[in-house]
């Protein structure tokens, strides 16, 4: 199966080059003339990670330890012991989070506290360094040089906006702030995967970070022999940092990462007789990325107040191609080009000392987006796809009404062509206080935000048709036909998010309760707009030969593609603790939470005879669940261990077909754990200087499947374990996953009435050095 | 009446996307009634059936043009009827009366020439602004009531 190739517009080119000329400018900025030292003051710069000193998000005002919310938290040394390589390595190591592995880096659908998205918006935002990252087809990018990840669960929109109403994770990458000096790495592993890094931390202000990744992938494809899965990507980073001024502080980062996979192992399941079939597939189904982030920091620092900004410009191109029918048959295809240009800016106010009450500290906040998708999604139907899903539904239809009447198309093969322009635009303004009191946290917040969104659409097919039937002489051949749908629709809302909490610190433990509402931004089904051509279609074709059905073919137009936003109310009490002793410590946190979530996005079969299913604002669910995380170490051994549970369900769902009142909320697990022990060794003699052995164990579900909940996958436990020893100037370590090889099943989907999976990646071994 | 059965011949062209070439045009006079099929020896009646009328340049012919019927109950389509070349008996000095007549057409539908439903027994006439006709379309006897809009 061959790669996708990426090949950009060439408006795209020049997009893309904005950002990098406005690096070069900040380079060559006359504020670098007889600067000051680059740090700023309160900054420790270390050449080993080791204690560190992290700076926190822009909008961090509260330490970890006082926020109140469940928050995960990790670092970059058990980042890259654990081999966290993006976002989906976070599942069950942070309680309740599950990113499911499958399909390809553009589907990274995120379930978190039992509520997810397989598509448009998320549940959860993702932050790095502060930016928002706009597009979810853009979360799953390799880590290299992660400082802090940072997981607050539960609504966080009052701070962080949209489409955060389950949690947001805060990636920090490092910097010369945090380090300096190089820092290199090579690991080789199972299916030929291999990942090289090296980025140097120059003394002073400037970063830089190149990586590569291979595989040749875990799946093959029986139709040809060849991966499904086979995957490249390169990296680059590049980080500024400096002090303008005395009072002024600038950091320009600016990340670029392009990707090339092949992708979509899907297997069909035949339920009746329980047989999962091979990966087979005949039409190339992959995809590509190019992704651009760059990013402008400023902070200004007064006696009285600080004054931050945060403005990024994203530029966001891939394609995705699919084998739609994921089989040998010649059905349909589809292929997915976005080309999408973001901007965001965001202004943050603080108090300085003069300003700042002892028992008030606050933070008010300006935000403002915009980003334009041009999007194309041509399917295209081929002699089978025709054969066996167009003509078959058409004439097994007139067989009804016009015995012994049937339809042709003439053509092999014939595109639906949906282009669509997709603006979205947004201002929000926020507040949050923290009062003390003796040893009581008040923390109150609000949020005002509003968006709107514009999309235009134009859905265009053509083909040759003739009509046969017992007595009938056509008066020509095949007769040409063309549809052309084209306009426009618009959405708007205004939001309204507060948050309450208060938190009691007892010494070692504190503890703590939450109210906060979030909510997920609106949009438009694009996805469905080929059914509705198809329909328009069909009452096309039939309307040109005389004939009219008694109820429309569809009932939905472009006017029944918007949905607005889902608004989720999340009520929370949890507590941690931490106490440290010479020899051994041991610190935790617990919670406890119950989320109602309205005006549910989710998808229904829509009015009419259409095949496909469209996202509306459908109902109603609630999930209730715990969180515990442990961490300890006695002597030379530590343990941590997380467990989430949920049990989310529907209050309300009835897509049209089904009432699924009362059943789980599908593709969500139930409980999620992840147990870690290890052991080091110190020697800190000579040229070697410590081993760590370390064992893990993870485990999730059960996973249900579908709405009717008659399909979900066990609980099922992986095995991981692996060795590192550090010396003078580097460091090796061999690292198992999966070492039970369990192979479970991480995705399922029905297609024009087929049932499908894919299956969890098999054991695997990874090797390497670092520098 | 006759200048405006006339006025139909003003345009020629294709209606309703069909290839046949007929004397109906979008101008041409639109009757709305009732029609009445025999089928399996029950009478099925369609209210608000549009049958539209064009006469040849000649007046020696004429076209009729049944939109969106429905034959039988069990239908769930609906489906244009082109009558073409029906014999004009006559038509009155002042063109408001025409009679008409036609035995083995060939109606036109489904996009071709639809030999299963052949016309026979076709008569009927335009007066006083009304339409009505009987015919036998294939095997089911049809009647036709309607009135100018």
């Amino acid at each position: 199966m061959a790669q996708i190739c990426l090949s950009l517009p060439p408006s795209c080119f020049g997009i893309m080059l904005l950002p990098t000329v406005l690096t070069i400018i900040s380079l060559a900025s006359p504020f670098s003339a007889g600067m000051e030292p680059s740090r700023m003051e309160e900054e420790t710069v270390l050449d080993t990670l080791q204690g560190a000193v992290h700076i926190s998000s822009a909008k961090q005002v509260l330490p970890v330890g006082d926020i109140p919310s469940a928050v995960s938290v990790m670092e970059t040394e058990e980042i890259e012991n654990r081999g966290v390589g993006s976002i989906k390595d976070f599942t069950d190591v942070m309680p309740n989070l599950y990113i499911p592995d499958y399909g390809s880096a553009m589907t990274s659908s995120v379930y978190l506290r039992g509520f997810g998205s397989r598509m448009d918006n998320p549940v959860m935002g993702l932050y790095v360094d502060d930016v928002p990252i706009m597009n979810k087809n853009a979360y799953d990018f390799d880590f290299y040089d992660i400082s802090e990840a940072v997981l607050l669960r539960g609504p966080q929109s009052t701070l962080y906006g949209r489409n955060s109403t389950s949690g947001v994770l805060l990636l920090n990458t490092l910097s010369v702030r945090d380090f300096t000096g190089i820092r290199a790495s090579a690991e080789y592993g199972s299916a030929n995967t291999f990942k090289l890094k090296c980025a140097a931390y120059l003394p002073g202000e400037v970063a830089f970070s190149a990586g590569y990744r291979h595989s040749d992938g875990f799946y093959r494809n029986d139709y040809d022999g060849r991966s499904s899965d086979r995957y490249d990507a390169f990296n680059f980073g590049f980080k500024v940092h400096r002090k303008l001024r005395r009072d002024l502080f600038f950091e320009n980062i600016l990340s670029l990462s392009l990707l090339t996979q092949d992708g979509y192992p899907y297997r069909e399941y035949d339920s009746s007789a329980g047989i999962l079939h091979p990966v087979s597939y005949n039409d190339t189904s992959g995809y590509g990325r190019i992704y651009l982030n760059e990013a402008f920091k400023f902070k200004y620092m007064a006696s009285g107040f600080s004054l931050s900004s945060v403005t990024s410009f994203q530029v966001l191109y891939d394609d995705m191609r699919l084998d739609q029918d994921f089989t040998d048959a010649s059905l349909f295809t589809l292929r997915q080009t976005q080309a999408e240009a973001a901007a965001t800016c965001e202004l943050i106010l603080k108090p300085e000392p003069d300003w700042r009450k002892p028992w008030w500290n606050w933070q008010t906040g300006f935000f403002a987006f915009f980003k334009y998708n041009d999007m194309s999604a041509p399917v295209k139907f081929k002699r089978d796809g025709i054969d066996d899903i167009i003509l078959a539904n058409a004439n097994e239809g007139m067989q009804s009404g016009l015995a012994g009447a049937e339809l042709f198309i003439e053509e092999d093969e014939f595109d639906i062509f949906s282009d669509f322009g997709i603006m979205t635009g947004g201002a929000a303004l926020y507040h949050e206080s923290y009062f003390t009191a003796g040893n009581w946290l008040f923390t109150a917040g609000l949020r005002f935000d509003y968006e709107g969104a514009r999309m235009d659409y134009d859905s265009r097919s053509a083909l040759h048709y003739r009509l046969e039937a017992p007595g009938l002489t056509p008066d020509a051949g095949y007769r040409p036909y063309e549809c052309i749908y084209k306009g426009n629709q618009a959405i708007g809302w205004f939001e309204f998010m507060p948050k309450l909490s208060v938190m009691y610190d007892f010494g070692a433990v504190k503890a703590y309760a939450t109210v906060s509402e979030g909510y997920k931004a609106g949009g438009f089904n694009v996805q469905i707009f080929s059914d509705i051509l198809q329909n328009k279609m069909m009452e096309g074709i039939m309307e040109g030969l005389g004939v009219y059905f008694e109820s429309p073919v569809g009932n939905i137009g472009a006017e029944n593609t918007s949905y607005m936003p889902e608004r989720c109310v999340n009520f929370e009490a949890g507590g941690r603790f931490d106490v440290q002793k010479k020899g051994y410590g041991i610190s935790g946190e617990l919670s406890l939470f119950h989320a109602q979530c309205h005006n549910q996005q989710l998808t229904v079969f829509p009015p009419g005879k259409s095949t496909g299913r469209m996202m509306t604002n459908a109902g109603k669910s609630a999930s209730s669940g715990a969180e515990a995380s442990i961490f300890s170490r006695l002597g030379n051994f530590s343990l941590s261990v997380s467990y989430g549970y949920c049990h989310a369900g529907f209050v309300e769902y009835n897509d049209g077909a089904n009432d699924f009142r009362g059943n789980r909320i599908p593709y969500s697990p139930e409980h999620t754990v992840n147990a870690r022990l290890s052991y080091e060794w110190k020697a800190n003699r000579g040229f070697f200087k410590s081993l760590t052995a370390f064992a893990d164990y993870s485990g999730v579900g059960k996973i249900y499947w579908n709405e009717a909940n008659t399909l979900y996958e066990p609980f099922h436990s992986f095995l991981g374990a692996g060795i590192r020893a550090e010396f003078n100037r580097f460091g090796i370590f061999i690292r198992g996953e999966n070492l039970t090889d369990t192979r479970n099943r991480t995705f399922y989907f029905k297609s024009v009435g087929r049932e499908f999976f894919q299956v969890g990646k098999p054991v695997r071994f990874t090797v390497g050095i670092t520098l | 009446m006759r200048t405006i059965l006339l006025l139909a011949l003003a345009v020629f062209g294709i209606f309703s996307c069909t290839k046949a070439e007929t004397d109906i045009t979008e101008e041409s006079p639109e009757y709305r009634g009732t029609m009445t099929v025999i089928y399996n020896g029950e009478e099925f009646v369609s209210e608000n059936v549009s049958v539209m009328v064009g006469l040849s340049e000649d007046s020696a012919t004429m076209d009729m043009k049944m939109l969106k019927v429905k034959f039988v109950p069990a239908m769930p389509v609906r489906i244009d009827v082109l009558i073409p070349g029906v014999r004009v008996e006559s038509v009155s000095e002042d063109g408001e009366t025409v009679v008409f007549s036609g035995d083995g057409i060939i109606p036109y539908a489904l996009g071709g020439e639809y030999r299963k439903f052949v016309v026979s027994g076709l008569s009927g006439k335009i007066e006083n602004g009304m339409l009505s006709f009987d015919l036998v379309f294939g095997e089911y006897p049809t009647s036709y009531t309607g009135y100018l809009l």
